[in-house]
């Protein structure tokens, strides 16, 4: 049986890009050349790239980006861009909690929960980090983004959805203490004007846990901040009211 | 330089008896012995005992209980204890990071905040998570208790210890949103009736976390509830007003 997050993918490409949530593109990406201080030599990977919208621009920009994501259907629309754009990227299938790379990255990026906190198990967002970690040359940086566990204790994860969402209709939703999952009914209309009805399954992470399970995978300096979508910032302090949080980690 | 909690446990033995967080002594130790079927050939260990309530009510109703804490203080009023109860308990001094026990105990405690969660790293609290573990047989239960992280969010955590307890918390306290820590100034009146100042932090974690810790140890059932002083019960949900939660885990 394909999982939410696959049949969703399958059948939400061009709907996809018109989410308010995918409209920071340019910001977050001048944030991401700074990070690397401009740096053109840089090999980048973007984990769980969809359509490819960060993977493009930085390709515009002078890099060399290589962009996976578990949807053929995202690839598509991702290539399509790319040749719109007259750029050309090395854009593959891939399983993120599998990535057939080791230490040849000098970035990776993972943006706008694009794998990590989607899995159905801890685990299996977890061999996300470990593939994303394995990918990274020992000298590079891991820039992601992912949702905030403070958020939804203090916050209907619901009611922010609908308020920021047009396409999506988030409801039954049920946040867990024990597990820090938020699990919901999405519905929502697809590229092919059918709706689909999913029952959705997110992980919410505090802090702390980021910084534990990176620190086992030998990350020593980690920065976590808010996220504000398209003005990623280091003095944007994470808070209870962000949804997201940036998390950037060095060996 | 000695850490707080060694301080404080150096001349805190008899005033700690008569903090309100002690008193449920027999209603937990009533609720141990039904989560081990009141098999009396259980060998328990009890870590950072204490001044051994837990290990000498077990040791009156039959078991055989080892009782190891980090203060030879709290170790020298145990043994005292003990003695006038006529129950033998073998209490040790031991660092519950780092415990000479390999698959021996059928049982292992933890309970009220006697080592877990006091450390100054995260990796020291797991080390002690860790040689529980590994004391414990592959048959065995582990059961303990820490801080909730998800009470410090909703509740002040200072007004809470000051309305609970003979030790005062003075000054500004602080809890950090990005390592679940709260450091706080303690005042406690020792044996001698002098009233003495600690600078405090202790580790509050989120159920998740708890869930994750024991799961990279290889347990396998892991439950996880509230607590209430004196009246452990599976029956009680965890939530945001339980200043501890109850932990209970299995390989």
């Amino acid at each position: 049986m394909n999982q939410w997050y696959e049949e969703l993918f399958s059948n939400f490409a061009d709907k996809y890009e018109d989410e308010s949530f995918t409209q920071g593109t340019i910001g977050e990406v001048d944030f991401i050349e700074k990070e690397i201080n401009n740096d053109k030599n840089c090999k980048i990977l973007d984990v769980g790239c969809g359509t490819g919208r960060h993977a493009i621009e930085l390709t515009k920009r002078g890099y060399r980006v290589t962009g996976v994501d578990l949807s053929e259907n995202m690839l598509k629309k991702a290539q399509e861009n790319a040749s719109n754009a007259g750029v050309e990227i090395d854009f593959r299938q891939a399983d993120a909690r599998n990535l057939p790379f080791e230490g040849e990255f000098d970035l990776v990026i993972m943006l706008c929960e694009g794998g990590f906190p989607l899995m159905e198990t801890d685990e299996m967002n977890f061999q996300i980090l470990e593939s994303a970690a394995r990918s990274l040359d020992k000298k590079g940086k891991l820039i992601f983004t992912t949702l905030n566990g403070l958020f939804p204790l203090f916050h209907s994860v619901k009611d922010f959805i609908n308020a920021n969402s047009e396409s999506q209709k988030n409801i039954e939703n049920t946040f867990d203490l024990l597990t820090f999952r938020d699990k919901y009914q999405l519905e929502i209309e697809g590229d092919d004007g059918n709706t689909m009805n999913l029952n959705c399954n997110e992980r919410y992470y505090v802090p702390s846990e980021i910084t534990w399970l990176l620190k086992s995978l030998g990350f020593n300096q980690i920065g976590i901040y808010g996220c504000e979508i398209g003005a990623f910032s280091r003095d944007d302090p994470l808070t209870t009211e962000s949804y997201e949080m940036m998390v950037i980690a060095e060996y | 330089m000695k850490k707080w909690y060694q301080e404080m446990f150096v001349n805190y033995a008899n005033e700690y008896d008569k903090e309100d967080f002690t008193r449920g002594t027999e209603g937990e130790v009533a609720f141990i012995e039904k989560e081990i079927n009141y098999q009396k050939d259980v060998r328990i260990l009890d870590i950072g005992c204490g001044t051994g309530r837990h290990a000498i009510e077990l040791a009156r109703r039959g078991y055989s209980v080892t009782g190891i804490d980090l203060s030879e203080s709290m170790i020298n009023k145990a043994r005292e204890k003990a003695e006038i109860a006529e129950v033998e308990v073998n209490f040790e001094i031991a660092d519950a990071r780092n415990l000479p026990f390999e698959n021996q105990f059928d049982l292992v405690i933890m309970i009220c905040e006697g080592a877990f969660c006091l450390m100054e790293t995260d990796e020291m609290n797991f080390q002690i998570l860790e040689s529980a573990a590994r004391s414990l047989n592959k048959k065995g239960k582990f059961i303990f208790t820490a801080l909730n992280g998800l009470f410090p969010l909703y509740n002040n955590v200072k007004d809470f210890i000051n309305s609970n307890s003979i030790e005062k918390v003075s000054g500004e306290y602080k809890f950090d949103f990005m390592t679940f820590r709260d450091r706080s100034t303690h005042e406690v009146l020792d044996n001698e009736g002098n009233k003495r100042v600690l600078e405090c932090e202790e580790r509050y974690y989120v159920p998740s976390e708890i869930t994750w810790l024991l799961k990279s140890l290889n347990f396998n059932k892991i439950d996880i509830y509230g607590c209430k002083l004196g009246e452990f019960s599976r029956d009680d949900e965890l939530t945001t007003e339980d200043y501890e939660m109850l932990v209970i885990a299995e390989h």
